[in-house]
């Protein structure tokens, strides 16, 4: 009904996405369930195309006469953009899927009575306080189940099931004057077998014991130095400085480094990074990207050359390029935009004390409290959750709030070695105006100088 | 004005419904109704590539049952009476807590929250709008880019019914205006540039203007000497860097918890003499005010900081009942109308309304004739990044200029700036008088302030 009455207000191609999601979170802290949150959502986004200009408009509120208004405006909000578009916006070609596919969990959590899952994560915080010297856990959790279903003027008409299941810890340890705070988190599109691959329980007194650790460490050095990344460190930098910078939109906007760079050397020859949404189980996985694009592996950059960026379908047939699936949306009420999934450096072929060997003095980083990226000017800023010096090639005393900046090409040319050691971990949430499920990894990596800071 | 002129459903009803569903059930209930109806209008490059409108409405349903709180939520108005015992349910799983929602009340009058110009923006003048925010940053230089910002207008609306008769709702307008601007070729440099209001008084090609025009002046960054040395945050860039530092501190359930540096310095110096912060939930048009916050409790105005004494901290209901008092936090004997919440898919928690700093005020001008040796710092990346509990931080900018002999010297290439705010808030040398209104998760009314002897390293 929507689609026809777009293209009866004129417009050239429309698109409607659906979303129901039952989903359950909890949040315990300081010993206490503050949270045990059950819900349902549901909602309409409907996309239409006029004269190569894009209007969107989405509702929850799912009254006829509320979905008809929806699709009026989305239709009118494009025939006032078409008067100013000076590059119309045209869609690379794809096939219009028909499709139903289901990633069932094989634990499905809505099994799993909400008091079960609280018994989990006392578990994970009593773990994590046997440990002397921690101050503060908060354990949060969240399951969900989404029903996306995809139908556009062209035909397609996509359904597909997913779950997602996804365990954070927050360990504070307090001592020597300092505070010192470290995160543990599993994902995955996966239902409770989440918690099968990793146990969370000894995760978190691992994380806690860490956490402690760094209480007695040094303020790092600051200046240029040679780094060693783990594998969830090296995720963050490929996720942040490259990753984004290879996203289309970016490219299009100005506002990427990489523009005019494809095929061009732009790393290390030993530099090779994927974005994969077709990893079974990995917190960035998803069937059909939001435009109803069948996913795939991309190679974004092999032995240093840059290969492919990601692509909406218009982004793509711009740049004159094939549509690769990566247009998602945060949810039914957002329009897609070109994101990564789940993306990582392959690894290769030495062992992580190959990689410390003849480092007089330099840090080795674990982890990420986050960071953030200048695309534009390729220019980068990170914490390191946790890090250590390295003197004479071993690693040795910890180093509190080591933070890391620098030139995201520059580093990129400056690796010099990589472990054996790959994985895609570390799931978390990608904020650009929307949030997404991403995964990213890596293997250690090292890079033969990087300005380090903090403390 | 009345309220049936504002677009999108009445809220009222939906959460009568709630609060029957748990009446019959014979347990204590609130429920909060919110929607939020918006139009976005975003530039794109060089052009106005896409519009967006949405209507997103909801309801959240607390219960108290045996003393113990359980929450849940839908936007599918036919889950009503499930979602009523999904959150009973939950209670059985909850915190045994000590307040009572609140019962009906007189609440105070908040003006210049509904703007009818607002209202009345159609799709055409949206456009016609964000048109002139291009504009305005070509008028700077043509080859400017805005790769991204725009336009955004639209109603907050909440309703809050709890069994004990309590009753109310809210309405408020919000416009604003961004750009990104980019210029150069090779050596890029960005700005960005952002204001928000209730009202349509936002001179929109300024927006445009003022972030090309900063975008320009960065061209040409030079490498910078690092070292200890003063920083001068702008408004935007201050407000950036206390959302992750200072302002958490302040948070009941976060003091309690120990994560928080204030704990146990109630009445003592915090910071420099003549510093006054203030949380105000009554500002005239302020963007975090209302009659109420989202938990009925009446809107008010909390001193936080008085001559650089730490005079409070900032409750919701459950942080007050439980830590308020264990605090001898003389505004801790209930809440302080901070109970806020991310819509009707989240409970209540404490977080300030609009935040307010004074102090010794010097006029912009005379602050950066006043260094001999410094940054001054316009836009940070990063701050989320800051250690919460402790305050200590480590940013990175590209969008700032190095200070010398009093004036403005060069644009800086990046830089990393490091501390401790707490302990910077003893080293303010002084205040702006360009106090301008930033909105990000809270809303500040803040000037430019001027630190001394941080550490910066190129």
């Amino acid at each position: 009904m929507m689609l026809e009455l777009a293209a009866k207000h004129g417009a050239g191609y429309a698109d409607v996405r659906f979303e129901r999601t039952e989903g359950s979170g909890l949040d315990y802290r300081d010993r206490e369930l503050k949270e045990a949150v059950t819900s349902s959502d549901d909602g309409v986004g409907i996309r239409a195309l006029y004269k190569g200009a894009w209007g969107f408009a989405s509702t929850n509120d799912l009254t006829k006469a509320r979905l008809k208004d929806a699709v009026a405006k989305a239709v009118k909000i494009a025939k006032l953009c078409a008067l100013s578009v000076r590059e119309p916006e045209v869609l690379g070609p794809v096939k219009a899927e028909r499709a139903r596919v289901d990633w069932p969990p094989r634990k499905d959590p809505m099994d799993m009575a909400l008091e079960d899952k609280v018994a989990i994560l006392v578990k994970v915080d009593r773990s994590a306080r046997t440990v002397k010297g921690v101050n503060a856990v908060s354990v949060g959790y969240y399951d969900c189940k989404v029903e996306c279903g995809f139908f556009s003027t062209e035909g397609a008409a996509i359904v597909h099931h997913t779950a997602f299941t996804s365990l954070q810890a927050n360990i504070v340890a307090k001592g020597r004057g300092h505070i010192s705070s470290m995160r543990l988190r599993l994902g995955g599109t996966e239902g409770l077998e989440v918690l099968d691959g990793q146990d969370p329980i000894e995760g978190a007194r691992d994380m806690a014991q860490r956490t402690v650790r760094m209480l007695s460490g040094k303020r790092p050095p600051s200046g240029r130095l040679p780094l060693v990344a783990d594998q969830d460190l090296t995720g963050v930098l490929v996720h942040e400085a490259l990753g984004h910078a290879c996203e289309a939109d970016a490219i299009l906007g100005g506002d990427s480094i990489l523009e005019g760079s494809m095929g061009k050397k732009i790393a290390s020859e030993l530099v090779t990074i994927y974005d994969d949404p077709t990893i079974r189980g990995a917190f960035g996985s998803y069937p059909f990207d939001d435009e109803g694009v069948r996913t795939r592996r991309k190679v974004l950059v092999e032995d240093g050359v840059l290969r492919e960026f990601l692509h909406s379908r218009t982004t793509a047939q711009r740049l004159g390029m094939a549509p690769n699936g990566s247009a998602r949306a945060e949810s039914y009420s957002a329009r897609p935009l070109v994101r990564m999934s789940n993306t990582f450096m392959a690894g290769g072929d030495r062992k992580l004390e190959e990689l410390l060997e003849g480092i007089k003095l330099g840090v080795y980083a674990k982890g990420s409290r986050g960071g953030q990226v200048d695309t534009a000017k390729g220019t980068f800023q990170f914490n390191a959750q946790e890090a250590f010096l390295i003197e004479k090639g071993r690693i040795t005393a910890p180093l509190r709030d080591l933070s890391l900046s620098g030139e995201t090409l520059r580093m990129l040319a400056d690796v010099v070695a990589l472990a054996d050691d790959s994985r895609v971990g570390d799931p978390g949430y990608c904020g650009k105006g929307q949030w997404v499920p991403v995964g990213d990894g890596g293997p250690h990596m090292r890079v033969k100088q990087a300005v380090v800071g903090g403390g | 004005m009345a309220r049936s002129k504002v677009p999108g459903r009445d809220l009222v009803p939906l959460c009568r419904r709630a609060v029957k569903v748990a009446e019959r059930l014979g347990i204590e209930a609130e429920a909060f109704a919110s929607m939020a109806w918006e139009v976005e209008t975003e530039i794109d490059g060089s052009n106005i590539t896409i519009g967006t409108e949405s209507m997103d409405f909801g309801v959240g349903v607390r219960v108290l049952k045996d003393r113990r709180v359980g929450f849940a939520y839908t936007s599918v108005p036919k889950d009503i009476a499930r979602t009523v015992r999904n959150a009973l349910s939950a209670s059985r799983l909850g915190v045994p807590v000590d307040f009572d929602f609140p019962s009906k009340a007189r609440l105070p009058e908040v003006m210049g929250l509904v703007h009818e110009d607002v209202l009345h923006i159609d799709t055409e003048k949206g456009f016609e709008l964000t048109k002139q925010v291009l504009e305005g940053a070509m008028s700077v230089r043509k080859d400017v880019h805005v790769p991204s910002g725009g336009l955004y207008y639209g109603i907050e609306r909440f309703a809050i019914v709890n069994t004990m008769g309590l009753e109310t709702d809210h309405v408020g307008t919000v416009y604003s205006v961004s750009a990104n601007a980019v210029a150069g070729e090779g050596d890029k440099s960005s700005a960005y540039e952002s204001v928000t209001s209730r009202a349509m008084d936002i001179d929109v090609f300024e927006v445009g203007r003022k972030a090309a025009d900063l975008a320009v002046r960065l061209q040409g960054g030079r490498a910078l000497k690092g070292g200890k040395m003063d920083v001068v945050f702008t408004p935007s860039a201050l407000a950036e860097l206390l959302s992750h530092t200072l302002l958490p501190a302040f948070f009941g359930d976060r003091v309690a918890t120990g994560e928080s540096y204030l704990k146990g310095r109630l009445g003592k110096r915090v910071a420099c003499k003549g510093l006054y912060i203030e949380d105000d939930g009554l500002r005239p048009s302020g963007l975090g005010s209302a009659r109420c916050d989202e938990e009925g409790t009446p809107s008010r105005t909390t001193v936080l900081l008085k001559d650089g004494v730490l005079k409070g901290f900032l409750y919701d209901l459950a942080s007050a009942a439980r830590y308020g008092k264990r605090n001898k936090d003389p505004n801790g004997a209930g809440s302080t109308g901070n109970g806020l919440r991310p819509g009707f898919r989240g409970v209540p928690i404490a977080g300030s309304r609009n935040v307010m700093i004074e102090g010794r005020t010097k006029a912009f001008d005379r602050i950066i004739a006043s260094i001999d040796r410094g940054v001054l710092v316009h836009d940070i990346m990063g701050a989320h990044t800051a250690n919460p509990a402790s305050t200590d931080f480590s940013v990175n900018s590209s969008v700032l200029f190095m200070i010398e002999k009093g004036e403005i010297a060069y644009p800086v290439q990046s830089a990393m700036i490091s501390g401790n705010l707490g302990e910077m808030l003893m080293r303010i040398g002084a205040l702006g008088d360009d106090v301008r209104c930033v909105s990000g998760g809270t809303a500040y009314y803040i000037p430019s302030v001027w630190f001394r002897n941080v550490q910066v390293t190129g």
